[in-house]
């Protein structure tokens, strides 16, 4: 719209990694407010939490384009305006939204890589029997909605005193909410007919439960829905190729105990981040991804190792950001606390989004080696096993030594295997020799 | 939002005239509520017509009465031996004045504890501001009020050609004081006051009539359930003339002469009693209050026009109880005076008329609350019915006692519970369950999918729900 001034766009963020909409409970701000970055706008709900929609400009709201109250925003849809002069908030007072583009200029946390690939609508986490505690609900509704697999949180209520009825939970059903027929969801039985004729005792129908077979249904989370299309897109469009190295553990090993004699507790998969780091400064062929739109490899532009972190709901990938950049004993922190965050699904939008390269280590749980999946945007994924004894022959005699299995998926548009290989062994030069982490 | 102020020590913040259920809970409440409030009753105690002569002295004879009829009919059943059982009558209204007493005492010790005024005497609105009492000890004065409170109640409705002397023929007061059972008693009206007045004395020994204008007695009730409601009292051995009106009355050797006609009219006939009972109604009780010269509007039947707010039309006086409209029912009289009160303070006020429950205290008692099933047809709502006979329940049927059944009807397509009906044991209790759902719009599905203990009277509300939604498990 040539005939505005300048101004930033605010859009619905994604505050949590599986928010695809959110509610904007209160708006603290109004029209012509000046605001200060830090500057909390307005609660946020989602099925979760209500989280604050912090600031980061300094300016003045020009225009607020969703009302208080207003639910099921999709992440992404511009919700206010700002600009940097207070003159040209008058300007804005017959503004029009455009049709709801994702496109956001302003919001610092999602990065110029491409946003999650769409999953087909979105429905809230179905409830559990947990998350009817402190509701004010009844039987009858709780019951319809665990069969339909609904989440209670988007039903509207009708009842007094704010309840979800009977009646509320029909008729989500009947509007095909309960659609969430996906291969994820619970074993299907026969919805319960909604109405009866008026003499007649009605029959519930309910399929029961294959014979002899005990099982229970968990319903499937938000989170896991996301992972399973994001792992069968990777798998299906990205051509990998695998390539596997044996890195040398001993050296790394009399580093960390000599470590802990000082206090201080570094984890083997730390030093793999920071080997991996360097290995990536070193050949920058090997941090970059294929851009589909461009039909290119494309660099990333910083070293942002993610790490995988298996939580309750399903695999997060924390960011460590410039890890090259930072010191052995930083990232230890960093991972460990990003880690912690990650199982307590606090993550911030910009600590999962992103990052140029993965590192998934199941080597504490006695695995030798694996092949991962890429985790796009990114170009590639390095799997680690545990460390093993080996014994090998040096001049003649037999030696034994602990070592650990590294496998590389990696695009091969962008990774051929010349690129591969460079990178592994720039890898183990590093990890093989931790002098070279810490200087 | 208090309103208190620093003016006349005598200015009261709200003076409520009447101490029945409405006035005395207003009145108390509004204490609560941090405002100095006199409360003016002229009837020497309080409580009004609850305490003294309605609600409490009925449920106490009741009571009684009911012990003799166990005693008489069923002791033997249960392998108790008694001798002839017989009735001391004096005895039993000494019971019934000892609870009244005591209940009236402790609301004073109420008004002493929350430091509301109580002035003894007939009250009178000179204008918005100023309530005149005429003091039961002599002389008047005049109380200065911010606002007032009309809680005055309602009283008996006479019917011409049938003058109440309390001695033969009585009102409820006078029922409540009869000195020996009456050989006949005939009750003028089939609502619940005439049929509990005449389940006492008809379970004392007397012979009783019921003498009904309309074609059905207590109007207001589920007519299925009222047809075995009419039945039991029937087998109690309690008559009926429906359709019939009285229209003249007279006095000869001692017992009262009715003549009674076809309510259409028709050729009269005469019934003799020793008592008649006048129970054909009550309206709202406003006399001396003045408030035709201050101006506030009543309808051709005396109930006072009230707002949401409880607001008269004069700003400044406010009406609850029997004397405006809804029910007239003490519960629903405290809930109104609650309210009103609520609302004078800045708080949300607010009494859900939908979820008023009414009981009928004869034996088997009789509850409701919400739509009969004839209402629903009538304003052709798409429901559901279940019902389930106590005759199935356990507990019914271990202490013989299993007269009555449970009834719900609820929305068809939500299943939302739109009135419960009682006829049984305990009915007065067990309602308050389905008063409860309802207030929290509960599905029947979810009064049966509650765990009710084992083994009660209240599993046949849960059975009748399962009947409702779906299939009953004992029946």
């Amino acid at each position: 719209m040539s005939s505005l001034p300048p101004h930033t766009m605010l859009n619905m963020p994604a505050l949590s990694p599986t928010m695809e909409q959110g509610s904007l409970a209160t708006w603290h701000v109004k029209e012509g407010d000046e605001v200060a970055a830090g500057d909390v706008l307005a609660d946020i709900e989602t099925d979760k939490a209500v989280l604050g929609f912090e600031n980061q400009e300094e300016g003045f709201v020009a225009k607020l384009l969703v009302k208080g109250g207003a639910k099921d925003i999709p992440v992404g849809t511009p919700v206010a305006i700002l600009v940097e002069n207070v003159e040209d908030v008058t300007k804005f007072e017959t503004y029009e939204p455009e049709a709801a583009s994702p496109s956001a200029q302003s919001q610092p946390a999602v990065d110029s890589a491409p946003q999650p690939p769409k999953v087909v609508p979105p429905t809230p986490r179905a409830s559990s029997i947990q998350d009817f505690q402190g509701m004010k609900i009844g039987p009858a509704a709780k019951k319809l909605i665990l069969e339909h697999g609904l989440s209670a949180s988007v039903i509207p209520s009708t009842g007094p005193r704010g309840m979800v009825t009977k009646g509320d939970v029909l008729l989500a059903v009947s509007k095909g909410a309960g659609k969430v027929a996906e291969p994820a969801t619970p074993a299907p039985r026969k919805e319960a007919p909604p109405r009866q004729t008026v003499t007649e005792t009605s029959k519930q129908g309910k399929e029961t439960h294959v014979e002899g077979v005990p099982f229970m249904d968990t319903p499937t989370t938000q989170v896991r829905r996301i992972i399973a299309s994001r792992l069968l897109e990777s798998k299906t469009t990205i051509p990998a190729l695998y390539v596997s190295a044996d890195a040398d553990v001993d050296a790394v090993s009399l580093m960390r105990a000599s470590l802990k004699r000082q206090g201080t507790r570094v984890s083997v998969n730390d030093f793999v981040v920071k080997a991996v780091a360097l290995a990536l400064k070193d050949v920058p062929r090997a941090n970059a991804f294929w851009d589909q739109a461009r039909e290119d490899a494309v660099h990333s532009s910083g070293v942002d190792v993610s790490i995988a972190v298996a939580t309750d709901s399903g695999l997060l990938t924390p960011i460590i950001r410039d890890a090259d950049k930072k010191g052995l004993l930083e990232i230890s922190a960093e991972a460990r606390q990003l880690a912690q965050r990650a199982r307590e699904n606090k993550l911030k939008p910009e600590e999962f989004q992103g990052g140029s390269f993965t590192i998934s280590n199941l080597g504490m749980f006695g695995i030798d080696e694996f092949s991962a999946i890429i985790n796009p945007p990114q170009g590639c994924i390095m799997a680690v096993g545990g460390s093993q004894q080996e014994v090998f022959l040096e001049g003649g005699e037999p030696r034994v030594k602990d070592r650990m299995r590294v496998t590389i998926s990696a695009d091969h548009r962008v990774f051929d295997g010349d690129v591969a290989s460079q990178f592994l062994n720039t890898f183990c030069s590093y990890f093989n020799n931790p002098v070279k982490l810490i200087v | 939002m208090g309103l208190r102020r620093l003016s006349t020590s005598d200015e009261q913040d709200l003076v409520v005239i009447g101490g029945g259920p409405g006035g005395y809970v207003a009145a108390i409440k509004a204490a609560q509520l941090g405002m100095k409030v006199t409360c003016v009753e002229g009837r020497g105690a309080l409580g009004g017509t609850c305490l003294n002569v309605g609600c409490i002295p009925s449920k106490a004879l009741l009571q009684s009465s009911h012990k003799f009829w166990e005693a008489k009919k069923h002791f033997a059943k249960h392998g108790i031996i008694t001798g002839e059982v017989s009735v001391d009558v004096e005895k039993m209204l000494e019971q019934k004045q000892n609870a009244v007493t005591g209940l009236t005492k402790g609301i004073e010790l109420l008004f002493k504890k929350n430091k509301v005024s109580y002035s003894k005497g007939w009250g009178k609105i000179l204008n918005p501001n100023t309530v005149e009492v005429a003091l039961s000890e002599g002389g008047t004065t005049a109380i200065p009020a911010r606002r007032i409170l009309i809680a005055t109640g309602s009283e008996v409705t006479p019917i011409p050609g049938v003058a109440i002397d309390e001695e033969k023929i009585v009102s409820s007061t006078g029922a409540l004081e009869i000195k020996e059972v009456p050989e006949k008693m005939v009750v003028i009206g089939g609502g619940y006051i005439g049929l509990e007045m005449g389940s006492v004395w008809g379970r004392l020994g007397s012979q009783v009539t019921v003498v009904e204008f309309l074609d059905k007695i207590v109007p207001t009730m589920d007519s299925e359930i009222r047809r075995a409601f009419q039945r039991s009292l029937e087998k109690q051995g309690m008559k009926f003339m429906l359709k019939t009106k009285v229209t003249d009355s007279e006095m000869a050797d001692g017992k009262v002469k009715l003549t009674v006609e076809p309510s259409q009219g028709g050729d009269s006939t005469e019934l003799e009693a020793d008592i008649v009972l006048v129970s054909a109604g009550r309206r709202p009780y406003t006399a001396g209050l003045g408030l035709e010269e201050v101006g506030v509007k009543a309808n051709e039947r005396g109930v006072i026009q009230v707002d949401e707010n409880f607001q008269t039309n004069v700003p400044g006086i406010y009406a609850i109880g029997d004397c405006i409209p809804g029910p007239m029912l003490a519960h629903k009289a405290e809930e109104d005076g609650v309210a009103a009160v609520e609302i004078m303070n800045g708080q949300a006020g607010h009494v859900n008329y939908n979820t008023v429950p009414g009981i009928v205290y004869t034996w088997p008692e009789v509850a409701m609350v919400g739509k009969t099933e004839d209402e629903l047809k009538e304003q052709k709502i798409k429901y559901k019915v279940g019902k389930f006979p106590f005759m199935a329940n356990s507990r019914a049927r271990a202490v013989e006692d299993t007269e009555g059944m449970v009834k719900f009807v609820s929305d068809a397509a939500t299943d939302k519970i739109l009135g419960a009906h009682i006829m049984g044991p305990n009915a007065g209790e067990l309602i308050h369950e389905c008063v409860m759902g309802m207030e929290y719009g509960a599905s029947t599905e979810d009064i049966a999918r509650t765990c009710h203990g084992h083994p009660t009277l209240s599993e046949a509300v849960k059975e009748a729900a399962m009947a409702t939604y779906s299939k009953p498990i004992h029946s």
